[in-house]
């Protein structure tokens, strides 16, 4: 028993080493292991494999932890750009992808430390304004604390959003060729729309085997979950 | 009953897939200027062999000319696969007076079989002018009885039709492209032209190049005749095997008008070419099948960048040639992170055109980034000989990664992108992000007490700028409290330090509150209290309190536990006397 125990051991420890790269990095996942690296690299694995569907998946994993990562941002921009529905998401103008870029920039590490950070300036302006002498105009220490306090706010309000969307990812991907979208979670209903592999869509409600999602152009039907990859899984 | 319904079912498909003959029309009533559309689809499950079934004689329109296509499509019904082949056939009539047309029905006769179609009524009526005859859909042009364009003459009724092929070049090299051009060459009134087939001989990949959709005639002479002659079709081949091959022949039947209509099979000539072998002295290394007459270049459109981003390399191979028949050339072993290419295709039949190969690198460190070399050689069929381009000077300079680095891509939405290749990472940690992590609140709740702490410094300082004198007292009382704590603790322990505490303490807070030296004896020090309105009891008890701690610190036997408690009683009533007025009197 004991030797069959020894040489089970051995077998798990040295399975790796005959497996395949993409069989190392998804028995990683399987593991347990939530890291954007791995995930970005599992979705170039799955993209060179033609799985487009999986690949967008699990490049938005790896954005879900960190979006700052330039990589899963640049190979799901160049998959979705090659995806039948790429005319469903919207164009959006300089300014708006400015911000949007620069809120994918603060990830939730960079805003947590941005925050700390801000709470820290904000009690030293706090105490400059408590010790600030009495008899002089404090104009000046009052609305550079209420500058910080604002800003600390402000990037405190962003880093709960983001730790919530962390936990409670409601996006997915279209893995399989095509589906339809229902008006009811019926395969009998009527349909919709049709979904193409690798189109993002927004999961608004589960029930049973199917969800109720949204299309990028704004349409919301059910589609089997089945067919879906979800980011939070 | 449900035995018979899933027989019926299974049979369902046979009984719908055996052969059909339909007729339709596009339009039931039509102008004098339009054009009507008769079309005889005939479907089978088997491949279709057929002649093209004669035109409908219809009384009152003309015939103008027709057309065919065919296909098949291949279904899955309950489980079985099945095929289905057409051949669409289209006939157009060019209406002759108003009033109303029967089309009448046609037996067509096929594998002895006759199939009956149904007949149509048409109203012609009276146009208003806007329809033409040109808008027509007929994929061989207009070519009506009496119209001055057509390339023959209407009286010419004999004369002969042939199909010749035209090899661009005698000899080429093998994996050269070779275009085949084949003619129609006639002097009759060819109305339409079907491609049958092509025989097909060894020695050679075969695609289309070109194949018109209508007959273009052009006058030309051949064998000192004048002639009309339309290009059908050309053909790529690219030779695999050395010697001298024979190209396609084509077969396919010409519509020829001569006192009606008659079909006509034609062959191609034969025609043959010599193919070369590729020299086998002086192959270079990175050769991998490329031959014909390129212009190769390479480009980087980065020459500055941040690390952690990625260079763009551009490998543009141009001219004609082999495309489908070569390897796309990959960058030496490095460093860096290097994409497979990605080729984006601008050619023409496969042959002709540009392809550009995208290469995605990431460096893996700052600094002056040399791109590894790039090799591509070729077979150049002009100069018989073998080239290479070898790009082997790209330099990018690498800095350091930035915040503003990450926006670099904002202004590149048109740039052509690739696939950013795989990281290479030795290992894989499991994100926790900050908010998971203990030291990240404990740096926050620092951050907290130390503000709260300024905060209530601040509130002392702040009230005693206001009144100093209150101020003073309040803290005189809250320092005499703590220091009952201390002697409480003291006297649970029997320390003859309690007393020496006790006196301190009382000591200190008359000093603090009413400004009595700390050195001054203490009989002085309570008779100052009377000059500050204090009550005469607390006067004579905080006396006899300080008498009884000097002679208990020097008692020689010692305290007993029942004695310091009582004290520590006696102490606190005094306290709490001071601390609730003041001890001024009521």
């Amino acid at each position: 028993m004991k030797k069959l125990c020894l040489f089970l051991i051995a077998a798990m420890l040295l399975m790796p080493l005959f497996s395949s790269e993409y069989e190392k990095l998804k028995a990683m996942e399987d593991s347990g292991v939530q890291n954007a690296d791995l995930f970005y690299n599992l979705g170039v694995t799955h993209w060179q494999l033609g799985d487009s569907g999986l690949a967008v998946q699990y490049f938005l994993k790896a954005l879900n932890i960190d979006s700052a990562h330039s990589g899963a941002r640049a190979n799901l921009n160049y998959v979705t750009g090659l995806s039948e529905d790429r005319e469903l998401y919207p164009k959006h103008g300089f300014l708006l992808r400015l911000t949007l870029q620069s809120y994918d920039f603060l990830n939730l590490d960079r805003l947590a430390l941005i925050s700390i950070i801000l709470f820290f300036i904000f009690a030293l302006s706090l105490s400059w304004l408590l010790f600030y002498d009495e008899e002089k105009e404090r104009a000046l220490p009052e609305l550079i604390t209420g500058i910080t306090l604002l800003i600390f706010l402000i990037f405190a309000g962003l880093s709960g959003v983001k730790y919530y969307r962390f936990k409670n990812n409601n996006k997915a991907v279209m893995i399989e060729e095509r589906a339809d979208m229902m008006m009811e979670p019926r395969v009998d209903s009527r349909r919709i729309a049709v979904v193409h592999e690798a189109c993002i869509l927004v999961v608004e409600k589960q029930q049973d085997d199917w969800a109720l999602v949204r299309s990028p152009d704004g349409k919301s039907g059910w589609v089997q979950s089945s067919l879906l990859g979800f980011v939070s899984e | 009953m449900k035995k018979t319904l899933a027989l019926i079912t299974m049979l369902l498909p046979l009984i719908l897939l055996g052969m059909s003959v339909n007729a339709s029309v596009n339009k039931l009533t039509i102008t004098l200027g339009d054009r009507l559309e008769y079309t005889l689809q005939i479907k089978d499950s088997k491949r279709l062999n057929i002649s093209e079934p004669r035109a409908p004689q219809i009384e009152g329109m003309t015939f103008i000319n027709m057309s065919s296509s065919s296909g098949s499509s291949t279904s899955l019904i309950n489980g079985r696969l099945s095929s289905e082949h057409y051949k669409n056939y289209t006939y157009y009539y060019s209406p002759q007076r108003e009033g109303e047309v029967n089309v009448p029905a046609q037996k067509i006769t096929i594998a002895n079989k006759v199939y009956t179609t149904q007949s149509f009524k048409i109203t012609v009526v009276k146009g208003d002018g806007s329809s033409s005859r040109g808008g027509g859909s007929s994929p061989f042009g207009n070519f009506g009885a009496g119209e001055d364009y057509l390339p023959w003459r209407t009286d010419r009724v004999q004369g002969k039709s042939l199909i010749l092929a035209f090899p661009e070049k005698s000899k080429v090299y093998k994996g050269e492209p070779l275009i085949v051009s084949y003619y129609l060459y006639t002097d009759q009134m060819v109305r339409t032209f079907t491609i049958d087939d092509e025989t097909d001989f060894p020695g050679y990949g075969k695609s289309i190049f070109e194949q018109p959709t209508s007959l273009e005639y052009e006058t030309v002479q051949h064998e000192g005749k004048r002639m009309q002659r339309a290009l059908l079709k050309k053909l790529t081949l690219i030779p695999r095997q050395e010697g001298r091959l024979k190209v396609p022949r084509l077969r396919g039947s010409a519509r020829i008008y001569e006192f009606g209509y008659m079909n006509i099979d034609l062959f191609s000539a034969e025609r043959s070419f010599e193919v070369l072998a590729l020299p086998s002295q002086n192959v270079p290394k990175s050769f991998t099948g490329a031959v014909g007459s390129f212009t190769v270049s390479g480009e980087v459109k980065e020459k500055e960048i941040a690390l952690g981003e990625a260079i763009t390399y551009t490998l543009r191979i141009a001219g004609r040639g082999n495309f489908n028949q070569f390897g796309n050339p990959e960058f030496a072993s490095d460093k860096a992170q290097i994409s497979s290419p990605v080729p984006v295709d601008n050619l023409e039949g496969d042959i002709k055109g540009s392809r550009r190969l995208y290469y995605t690198i990431v460096p893996a460190e700052k600094g002056n980034y040399q791109i590894p070399p790039l090799e591509f050689s070729w077979f150049d069929t002009d100069s018989g000989k073998y080239q290479t381009f070898k790009d082997d000077n790209q330099r990018v300079k690498v800095k350091s990664a930035n915040v503003a680095s990450y926006f670099s891509g904002l202004l590149e939405g048109d740039k052509p992108a690739t696939i950013r290749p795989m990281l290479s990472r030795e290992s894989y940690p499991s994100f926790r992000p900050l908010f998971h992590r203990i030291w990240y609140w404990l740096a926050l709740f620092f951050i907290l007490i130390a503000s709260l702490f300024a905060w209530k410094v601040s509130r002392n300082l702040a009230e005693e700028r206001r009144d100093p004198k209150s101020f003073r007292i309040k803290r005189a009382e809250n320092k005499l409290k703590k220091e009952l704590d201390t002697a409480q603790s003291l006297a649970k322990s029997l320390n003859i330090e309690f007393y020496q505490h006790a006196e301190t303490a009382l000591s200190t807070y008359l000093s603090d509150k009413y400004d009595i030296p700390l050195g001054m004896p203490n009989e002085e020090k309570l008779e100052s209290l009377t000059e500050h309105a204090i009550d005469g009891t607390l006067i004579h008890e905080l006396g006899s309190f300080l008498r009884l701690c000097s002679s208990r610190r020097f008692q020689p036997q010692g305290v007993e536990s029942i004695e310091i408690s009582s004290d520590f009683v006696l102490f606190r009533k005094l306290v709490r006397e001071i601390a609730k007025n003041g001890g001024k009197r009521q």
